[in-house]
């Protein structure tokens, strides 16, 4: 028995994380409600809710040593700085001294429930319990009462199965680092038993107590959801702590909700987390909305303790149950888990094997003509450097998107390929996710978004790759910077309208939602929807400077700044009856005072508007106005600081919003005047996304509209007449959605209606949120561009209207392109300077383009007969219908001979040189005639491509040569190598031809026939 | 027409066949005059260089009457000039005249004897040279790398010289006229070769009557 104990001993010692999770858990039977770390004697205590012991475990090797026994339902447990106590808190009542130095143990029978413990700097414990708080001398057993003015309330045993000990006492502890300050979190209203529900909204109670200064304060929260897991996590000097899914801070002013975790539905006893103030991070293990502890693979979110921004996700072996507590010197942590205790090695968290792609986002720009595969390469790189496997593939089977190699061992560099063609039809922005995943890495790494776009031409603007959700955008009125918010990294990217390039990035709150320049153009104030609290950031500096307060409850979302008065829409977990059902109260914002309020009415109007409602203001700033989905608009005046119209015309209000002047204002579709009541309708159609005013008296709107993707619409106003002028738009720009389930502890709230277009003053050009990150739109983008018109079509060897497969052919026109580029030689792309010409719908090779010209090769294997179509930046022409013989050979009269041009290119072998009057055909030449247009070659060459040299291509049509009716041998006819759409005949003259100043060189093909006089002579 | 000259020139030598034979070698310089070609107002000059000439004869000289066949190689370059464009093109010519001689003075055994001449026969112009696809001037007239023959007439004067009993020395000008060239000098197409070409040729030989 004894060798079959050390056996699993050994096994249970010896457990390793499996592979692809961090930490090892210690298996224990029971329930483990809390841990203590004794460092001094390198063991790690850990208290067993329902088995009524403290199990032992040595911290070097894990092995179990005999338990402590104690009493009934231990539940919290707590070591003193110095190691010599160690304090259990039994909720049924008592509590369990051990004197770990002089061996000895102290049970202290105690009449109420123990609800949670902790040891302050010096060897003095503080006990919180359902009647109240104490202070405990463990040396001497003696309890002093500290008065509180409020009891914790609890469930009661017994209770259904399923719960832990924190669903009963419904309390935690923790400690600041230093030791000098103490936070308990007990819960104002208790629960009934078996069940121990929560309340959605549940009044706790969060105490902070500094010994030193015998310094007291409570207070009441409303937590919505409930702060589960219900447990405190404090940085070293007790100015910061995470109770449940909530950090606060403190600042010079008062305690306030940095931020609170997305995601989470408040469940006490599942989960955990810990404070790394040594490292700068906070570790949360939590489950995300209903994903319970079995039905979701546990992972420990890194947080950054500024705003609980996700750094990083890990994977665990075992979902964490409690409080984590760190070692002494902060390199481990143990924390109660589902199935005994979860330990955290640090170095082995930083060094454990990862994958990671170099890239977010792989855009591909392609066009409606360009049908040639496109690659990019991406790195998966192991930050360990210990070689992590990964397998890389898109989320859903896309025929479009191949990855290669598929798997492999990090770092390797792996190749994203497209098919543009399979998308062509889209003319914008697809998007598709490639998923990694690792049988080594610890992480669960993010996606890569493979972004493929395929324009037509005339679609206007330029895509600038920013990754992540971007959910508001705005211009500095003062520098040539614009704002772009990203929700899902809690951050500002900051990019240089010149370069496009992103120059910084500025934290914000959890979970950002809208922006706002103040009118002096020095400050950028951030509304967050998950922290209580606008940033500010000094718009020279980027310093971040003292946020501005919101109301305990409120959470600002859509902010605007007028000249007197700065409004923030809200939603807020505290109304009871006043303001609920999907409505808040609008916020006034003092950057002076650096504190918002709640305004008791505005003007005349109650103060309780949709929580999605949009404010936008004025350009100068003289009016604000408020759009809100359910179809309410409302208008605030600076110069009578009061709001002066609310008005409800429409059922609702979809998009977007904007004040476009102090007198005219767009909420959707409709524009609005002064007073609010509408006018006219903008005329555009689908969803409207964004809309600004352009400073010139002018106005821009965009929408998502099928067939799209989007359009970009001027918008004139004249005595209420609206002219407008559109252009379809690169990609989609961003409208309101519908964000998906989440699977982390990133937030997302998309509002109803958006700010996504912005109108920078320098350079002058539009920016608006869209699929890829933002496009940029010129300024003129609206400048008439003749739609392209074809007017004739001829071959360019010798100007005739015979084509044939194989031709080079000119095409006439006008607005074909909007410059003039060319290629001198092969290969010759599907699209130059945004011009394509089709045929049949594929697009051809093109030569050069320029706006009344294009040359353009047939392919060798194109159908007899045919549409022609050119798509340029002004469009596409009609269709031009195109009739080809099998075959029209056609000589080439681009030949020169010093000032001589336009020569049949006909070449005598002898010399090399062109024929000509003075280079005359003689008896036994070797002629060497250049044409286009004869038709299909065997093998088969790719249009547009050089003409390899080996395999020959040969015309599959044989020609006929005569030369003055004498028929001459053909000695070669096919593609000239190294061009493309140059054939070539090299045919024999025969000794006996007769001269003549102008004999008739006849070319014959499948009944086409070229001919061109030259000059024979005698040998 | 070259065969009638040709005829025309064997009969005249045939008939001087019955008097003493003589034969000798000639060489001289030529100097022609070219032909003229013109495409509207612009106008040049087509032809060959001067060059040197080399040759031989034999025939007959009577107490007033001689008859003689001669061959004569022609060097020089096919040339044209028109304005300031010059090209040319390596040539030669092939000449072979019968010619009839008429002394002005003198019998058989007279120490010096003048003399006229004239014949006809034929003239083979080759072009030898690199045929280029453009020269300056070839929009006008073009040079080729061909050949062709023509009739030659020829006539002149000179004199007869006695050296010894046996020796004769000569010394004559003569000028050998043939049509245009059609290969070698062609006019292009929208212009045109006007003129005879001219070849003053002077010359100076030796010979043995035997």
């Amino acid at each position: 028995m004894s060798r079959l104990i050390v056996f699993l001993l050994l096994v249970a010692a010896a457990m390793q994380a499996p592979a692809g999770t961090v930490g090892r858990l210690v298996p224990m039977r029971g329930t483990i409600s809390d841990v203590a770390v004794d460092d001094r004697r390198l063991l790690v205590y850990a208290a067993n809710f329902t088995a009524n012991r403290i199990e032992v475990f040595s911290s070097v090797d894990f092995s179990p040593r005999p338990p402590l026994v104690v009493s009934e339902t231990p539940y919290w447990i707590e070591i003193s700085r110095s190691g010599r106590f160690l304090a259990v808190g039994h909720f049924l009542g008592g509590l369990t001294i051990f004197d770990l130095d002089a061996k000895q143990r102290l049970d202290q029978t105690f009449p109420e429930n123990v609800l949670a413990l902790a040891f302050g700097e010096e060897e003095i414990a503080y006990v919180a319990t359902n009647k109240g708080f104490y202070r405990l001398d463990p040396l001497t057993g003696v309890r002093t009462a500290i008065p509180l003015s409020f009891s914790p309330a609890t469930c009661d045993i017994p209770v259904k199965a399923g719960l832990r000990g924190v669903d009963i006492t419904m309390a935690a502890a923790g400690v600041s680092g230093d030791g000098r300050t103490l936070y308990f979190v007990a819960s104002a209203v208790g629960s009934t038993p078996p069940e121990c529900s929560l309340p959605t909204r549940e009044p706790t109670y969060l105490l902070r107590y500094r010994p030193q200064e015998q310094d007291l304060y409570v207070e009441q929260i409303l937590a919505e959801p409930p702060l589960g897991p219900r447990v405190v996590s404090v940085n070293e000097d007790g100015s910061r702590l995470m109770a449940g899914p909530a950090l606060y801070w403190q600042d010079s002013r008062e305690m306030y909700l940095r931020a609170q975790l997305p995601n989470v539905k408040g469940r006490l006893a599942l989960g955990g987390h810990a404070y790394d103030w040594k490292r700068n991070r906070i570790y949360v293990q939590a489950p995300v909305m209903d994903n319970t502890a079995t039905s979701a693979p546990p992972v420990l979110h890194v947080l950054d303790p500024d705003n609980l921004a996700v750094r990083e996700i890990l994977q665990l072996p075992n979902p964490v149950a409690g409080p984590m507590v760190f070692s002494r010197d902060m390199n481990r942590i143990y924390a109660p888990s589902q199935s005994g205790v979860l330990v955290l090695d640090m170095a082995e968290l930083d060094n454990a094997p990862r994958v990671a792609a170099s890239r977010e986002d792989v855009l591909f720009l392609a066009n409606a003509c360009d049908r040639s595969t496109m690659r990019q390469t991406i790195r998966i790189e192991d930050p360990s450097g210990r070689g992590a496997d990964f397998r890389i593939a898109p989320a859903a089977a896309d025929a479009g998107v191949r990855v290669f190699p598929a798997s492999g061992r990090a770092p390797m560099d792996v190749t994203v390929e497209v098919d543009p063609a399979r998308y062509q039809s889209q003319t914008g922005t697809v998007s598709v996710l490639l998923n990694i995943t690792s049988r080594d890495a610890v992480n669960v790494p993010w996606p890569v978004r493979v972004l493929i776009n395929t324009k037509d031409f005339d679609q206007r603007g330029r895509i600038v790759n920013l990754p992540g959700r971007n959910v508001d955008i705005v211009a500095d009125p003062a520098r040539p910077r614009f704002y772009v918010l990203r929700q899902d990294r809690n951050e500002v990217v900051v990019v240089d309208s010149n370069t496009l390039e992103a120059v910084a990035r500025l934290k914000t709150g959890n979970t950002p939602v809208q922006m706002a320049v103040t009118l002096d153009g020095q400050r950028l104030l951030t509304t967050a929807d998950n922290s209580q609290y606008i940033s500010v950031h000094n718009l020279s500096t980027l310093a971040e400077e003292q946020p501005i307060l919101l109301p305990r409850y409120y959470f600002a979302r859509s902010i605007a700044v007028s000249e007197s008065a700065i409004w923030a829409s809200s939603r807020n977990v505290a109304e009871a009856e006043q303001c609920t059902g999907g409505r808040s109260r609008l916020l006034l914002v003092s950057t002076r005072t650096a504190r918002a309020s709640v305004p008791a009415r505005l003007g005349i109007f109650e103060n309780c508007v949709d929580t999605g409602s949009l404010l936008a203001a004025s350009p100068g700033g003289a009016t604000a106005m408020l759009a809100a989905p359910n179809g309410v608009t409302m208008l605030y005046e600076s110069d009578s600081r009061t709001w002066v119209a609310a008005r409800q015309d429409f059922t609702a209000i979809s998009g977007t919003a904007a004040a476009f002047s102090d007198a005219l204002y767009v909420a959707g579709f409709d524009l609005l005047d002064m007073s609010l009541f509408p006018t006219a309708r903008t005329g555009g159609r689908g969803t409207p996304a964004g809309a600004a005013a352009m400073g010139d008296g002018s106005f821009a709107a965009t929408y998502v509209a099928s067939p799209g993707p989007a359009y970009l619409d001027r918008l004139l106003v004249e005595g209420g007449a609206v002219g407008r002028r559109t252009v379809r738009l690169i990609e989609s720009p961003l409208i309101p959605y519908t964000p998906p389930a989440p699977t982390n502890l990133v937030g997302a709230t998309i509002l109803p209606l958006l700010r996504t277009l912005t109108v920078m003053a320098w350079p002058r050009q539009l920016v608006s949120l869209s699929t890829s990150g933002v496009m940029v739109v010129e300024w003129t983008f609206d400048t008439p561009v003749p739609t392209p018109d074809i007017s004739a079509v001829f071959n360019a060897a010798d100007q005739r209207a015979a084509l044939a497969p194989g031709s080079l052919m000119v095409i006439r026109g006008s607005g074909l392109a909007s410059a003039a580029v060319g290629l001198a030689r092969p290969p010759y792309p599907a699209a130059l300077d945004e011009a394509c010409v089709q045929l049949n719908g594929q697009a051809l090779p093109l030569v050069r383009v320029a706006q009344n010209e294009i040359l353009a090769l047939i392919p060798y294997d194109a159908p007899p007969s045919g549409s022609l179509v050119v798509k340029s930046y002004g469009g596409a022409s009609a269709s031009y219908r195109l009739p080809m013989a099998l075959a029209a050979p056609a000589i080439f009269r681009s030949g020169t001979a010093g000032p001589l041009t336009g020569l049949a290119t006909i070449v005598r072998a002898e010399n090399g040189e062109l024929v000509t009057f003075s280079n005359p055909v003689q008896p036994e030449d070797v002629l060497s005639i250049y044409l286009t247009g004869m038709g299909a070659v065997t093998p088969a060459v790719e249009a547009g491509a050089p003409v390899p040299a080996d395999p020959p291509a040969r015309v599959m049509l044989q020609p006929q040569v005569l030369l003055g009716g004498t028929s001459l041998e053909v000695l070669f006819a096919g593609l000239e190598p190294g061009q493309a759409g140059v054939y070539r005949i090299d045919a024999r003259v025969p000794w006996w031809i007769r001269s003549g100043n102008a004999v008739p060189l006849v070319i014959r093909q499948a009944g086409a026939e070229t001919s061109v006089d030259v000059r024979v002579v005698p040998k | 027409m070259i065969l009638r000259v040709f005829l025309a020139a064997a009969a005249m030598a045939a008939v001087a066949w019955a008097q003493p034979f003589e034969a000798g070698v000639v060489g001289g310089f030529a100097v022609q005059r070219g032909l003229k070609v013109e495409s509207g107002s612009i106008s040049g000059t087509v032809g060959f260089k001067e060059a040197p000439v080399a040759g031989a004869w034999g025939g007959e000289a009577g107490r007033r009457w001689g008859g003689e066949v001669r061959y004569l190689y022609r060097w020089g370059d096919a040339r044209v000039e028109i304005g300031n464009d010059r090209a040319s093109l390596t040539a030669r010519q092939h000449i072979i005249t019968g010619d009839l001689l008429l002394f002005l003075k003198g019998g058989r055994e007279a120490p010096v004897r003048p003399f006229v001449v004239f014949g006809g026969g034929v003239r083979r112009v080759e072009g030898t040279g690199r045929q280029q696809a453009f020269h300056p001037g070839s929009q006008y007239a073009a040079l080729a790398q061909t050949s062709e023959t023509m009739p030659v007439g020829d006539f002149g004067f000179g004199v007869r010289v006695r050296a010894g009993r046996r020796g004769v020395f000569r010394v004559e000008v003569r000028d050998y006229l043939s049509p245009k060239t059609d290969n070698v000098i062609a006019a292009a197409p929208g212009s045109k070769l006007k003129g005879l070409m001219h070849d003053i040729v002077v010359m100076a030989g030796a010979g043995i009557q035997f």
